[in-house]
């Protein structure tokens, strides 16, 4: 495959990458662009370690060509707040819910697409949204902080 | 760059303090004496950098790896040092020997962080502290008696105050006292409270950094493939795949790679023993995908055809036999095996009953989400290393050992590891680096696919047990006895504890007669290590799931019958009755719901967990979990909660469905969705109370609430009207896990 020019938008800004158009948004976004908060974990969209706003809408970028991500702006962990002061990055820091932490960013960007959604989840829709792997074991707290910055809790 | 260490050969200058523009940095040890690099015997356990701005930086020894024990170390010493918690910085201690953690060496396990350290960080810290207070009390010129340490100044009884950071210079001239006076309890403000952990910041805005996440000038990236079959060799790879993929720059096939090296805790001596690494392929190129995609384009012929006949059930098979033949005996310290036998015999032959059941576990992987990863950059004389390994010094001596370097021209650079729980203690991965580092001349980051993380684990061992008891006319156990077969390799055979005065530690709560365990050990080649609460892990499931068929074959309540086995241990008991209080046990649940209770004790505390579950038709819903805990102080409550929180997901998961498949002698279940793990629906409510033994010495909490979940699952689902599960995981044996 050819490599070429990819024009993206990535937290706001425009941005090129010349890589290969099968190179998942993932890669781009790590070696390219230095934007390490997002993690590769499993490679097969099973873990959501990579998880990543394309669209507004949470998406997997390891198994994302970055092709398929031209013209659509792209979010980040990075890019979700300057400054912690998301009311999800808040509430991940009330209720001390990072462990090893590796898996957070993703667990962080799916709550974000999950509440622009939903903006008071079940505790169904929290089940159904949050399919991301944490081995540390830190799901009791992802679900008391997504309640609390939805302020339900 | 944020988490790296100071390089091993920072001068540390005259008595042990550093003061320059970097301001003032203590080092003090155990017992107030003064530490300076290269005298091994120092077992330091605290740094504290006192900036001339006035800020205050702890050096903490513990290595982050999820369970918060870096932070825990620097509240130990910001407690004594009577500092702002909110205003402290901690940072991972630099690589010297007067950091070492309690075994000698940076090791980071066996829930060890805290109490093996909690002497030595109190004292340390009380000894900066009353050296701040004498130089505050100078600089006022007033007796030092009057004056005290509040909030990082030495403020005297007439309200005058000096910050730390202005006498800092002049503390660290003054002698190191001889008998540092730690803080009473009832002056602590930071222990026992649940201060934030300063890890969590930079891990919800993508800015901690892992080896992983490492950028280097001219750093190459690297993918591998070891043998798939263990113990396989390579046989050919033709390179030119990978060479045609943009981006990379070689295939470096590996063959027979070995070295030999000195290791051991510093307190035991140093051994010298071979490490074989397995054959491997490793794609080096500019970027890690062009790497991973050069990997995949190959087609590497392996050898290995001896150990096609491997697979699980076999290996069930051959552990299951053991169980037939007679074992070693393992003993405590000073126990004659004879006089075991003859005791367990005697006790045997005086029940009126017998009970016997078969049990296994499987081989577990540890699946933490942070692939192995590693940055090595070997040049000629010195190398560096980036890790976020959990015996950090291990990989030291194995990379220098691997290049023929000095140890001490090996830096190594220390960041948050991306969980662990056993497997990065291992240095494999680091070696690799290294290795592919030296062949291409550049700093190499090589990444684990999760393919290759998950085939070339260090797993739990699978084990059989046969549990045997005999019972007197009241139900209780004459004699108690665990047979276990596992791997040679298998480090962790806990043992069914004879009677003892003392607490007992990885091993039931109980003071039981008679007891015997026997281990049969065989080779196998499938590499096993330290998984989360080692040994225990499945012991407990063992011991505590055939204690419930004893109080069910006696006719009794499973907690009735636990609390009476704990009648000479009221501690024991304390932690079980509060767990049992707290999830109700006794009051009514609907129809198909049941409750089963488990105790054990590991890492010199105490956990008992009651587990509430649904079934419906072979459909099983895990709905509470009730956990009491005593590890005598809890530094930081919710990082203790924390741990439990996690230990408790981590053994529910691993005993719903985990299972490393093995099929004709290599690892089958090579990503999540052969090997899954809990998700968050899946995650049952959990309720954790922590019990204070203020008395009693502080336990560790990363591990210890591990260990009861198993069996407590297991009585519940027999409560519920259930199967009784001998095997794990549930998920094998005709259970739907919901």
């Amino acid at each position: 495959m050819r490599g070429m020019a990819y024009q993206l938008t990535v937290n706001g800004r425009a941005v090129v990458a010349d890589v290969e158009g099968d190179t998942p948004l993932l890669w781009v976004l790590r070696e390219e662009l230095g934007l390490t908060g997002t993690k590769f974990g499993c490679g097969a969209a099973l873990c959501g370690a990579c998880t990543v706003h394309v669209d507004g809408v949470a998406v997997r970028s390891c198994s994302l060509p970055v092709e398929g991500a031209v013209g659509m702006p792209i979010t980040t962990i990075e890019g979700l707040s300057a400054d912690r002061s998301h009311p999800l990055q808040a509430a991940w820091i009330a209720e001390q819910v990072p462990q090893c932490g590796y898996c957070q960013s993703g667990m962080i960007m799916a709550a974000a697409a999950l509440l622009r959604e939903k903006s008071q989840p079940t505790d169904a829709e929290i089940d159904e949204a949050m399919t991301n792997l944490c081995r540390c074991g830190t799901y009791v707290r992802v679900r008391r902080a997504i309640k609390r910055a939805a302020g339900l809790a | 760059m944020r988490g790296s260490t100071l390089d091993p050969t920072t001068t540390l200058s005259r008595r042990g303090f550093l003061a320059g523009t970097t301001g003032l940095v203590v080092a003090i040890t155990a017992d107030g004496a003064l530490a300076a690099p290269g005298t091994a015997a120092a077992t330091v356990n605290g740094w504290v950098r006192i900036g001339p701005d006035g800020g205050v930086t702890l050096h903490s020894n513990a290595q982050e790896m999820g369970q918060g024990a870096m932070s825990g170390v620097a509240q130990i010493l910001a407690e004594e040092l009577c500092l702002d918690w909110t205003a402290v910085r901690v940072e991972q201690a630099p690589l010297l020997p007067a950091q070492d953690n309690a075994n000698g060496g940076r090791w980071t396990g066996g829930s060890a962080s805290i109490r093996t350290q909690w002497t030595s960080l109190r004292t340390a810290g009380a000894a900066c502290r009353e050296m701040l207070v004498t130089a505050g009390a100078r600089h006022l010129g007033v007796a030092a008696g009057d004056c005290r340490a509040e909030d990082g100044r030495v403020v005297h009884k007439d309200g005058r105050a000096v910050p730390y950071a202005a006498v800092a210079a002049l503390a660290a001239t003054l002698p190191i006292p001889a008998n540092p006076t730690p803080l009473a309890r009832d002056a602590w403000r930071l222990i026992g409270r649940g201060v934030t952990r300063k890890d969590i910041a930079a891990k919800v805005d993508g800015s901690a950094t892992y080896a992983i996440d490492i950028s280097l000038p001219g750093l190459l990236n690297a993918a591998i493939r070891q043998s798939p079959v263990f113990g396989g060799t390579l046989a050919a790879v033709d390179p030119a795949p990978a060479l045609a993929v943009k981006g990379v720059r070689q295939v470096i096939p590996i063959r027979g790679l070995a070295y030999r090296v000195k290791e051991g805790r510093v307190k035991d001596g140093a051994t010298e023993t071979e490490v074989r690494l397995p054959d491997a392929v490793a794609v080096v190129a500019t970027t890690w995908w062009a790497a991973k995609k050069g990997l995949d384009a190959l087609a590497p012929a392996w050898n290995g055809a001896d150990r096609d006949t491997l697979d699980g059930d076999a290996i069930h098979g051959l552990l299951n036999r053991d169980l037939d033949l007679e074992g070693e005996v393992k003993l405590m310290r000073g126990d004659d095996p004879t006089a075991v036998r003859a005791a367990h015999e005697r006790g045997m032959a005086a029940a009126v009953r017998h009970v016997a059941a078969d049990y296994a576990t499987p081989y577990l992987a540890h699946a933490y989400m942070e692939p192995l990863s590693a940055v090595a950059h070997v040049r000629d004389g010195d190398s560096e290393i980036w890790t976020g390994s959990q015996f950090t010094t291990r990989a030291q001596a194995h990379v220098a050992a691997l290049t023929g370097q000095d140890p001490a021209r090996v830096t190594a650079h220390i960041l948050y590891s991306g969980g662990s729980f056993g497997r990065k203690a291992v240095p494999d991965y680091i070696v690799l680096a290294a290795h592919l580092s030296r062949a291409v001349k550049a700093p190499v980051k090589l990444v684990y696919d999760r393919e290759e993380d998950l085939a070339q684990g260090r797993y739990r061992a699978a084990t059989a047990a046969r549990m045997e008891a005999g019972l007197d006319a009241r139900g209780l156990p004459t004699a108690i006895r665990a047979r276990i077969a596992g791997n040679r390799d298998n480090g962790y055979f806990i043992m069914v504890r004879q009677g003892q005065a003392d607490q007992p530690d990885h091993a039931p709560a109980y003071f039981l007669d008679n007891g015997l365990t026997t281990a049969r050990r065989r080779d196998l080649p499938v590499p096993v290590g330290a998984w989360r609460a080692p040994g225990s892990n499945f012991a407990a499931f063992y011991f505590e799931s055939f204690v419930d068929e004893l109080a069910l074959a006696a006719g009794q309540d499973p907690l009735a019958y636990r609390r009476r086995l704990l009648e000479s241990n009221p501690r024991a008991r304390r932690v079980l009755e509060t767990a049992a209080a707290r999830s109700g046990w006794g009051t009514a649940l609907p129809p198909g719901h049941g409750r089963g209770v488990a105790l054990w004790n590991s890492f010199g505390s105490i956990a008992a967990q009651v587990v509430e579950v649904a079934l419906d038709k072979g459909r099983l819903a895990v709905t509470r979990v009730t956990c009491a805990f005593d590890c005598g102080t809890a530094v930081n409550p919710d990082s203790v909660r924390a741990q439990g929180e996690g230990s408790i997901l981590m053994a529910l998961s691993a005993t719903l469905a985990e299972e490393v498949a093995i099929d004709r002698g290599a690892v089958a279940s090579r990503n999540f969705d052969r090997y899954p793990i809990l998700k968050l629906a899946q995650a049952p409510a959990i309720d954790i109370t922590i019990l204070d033994s203020p008395d009693a010495p502080v336990g560790g909490a990363g591990e210890p609430m591990v260990p009861p979940l198993p069996a407590a699952l297991a009585n519940a689902i027999v409560a519920a009207g259930g199967p009784r599960v001998r095997q794990l995981p549930l998920s094998r044996q005709g259970l739907t896990v919901a």
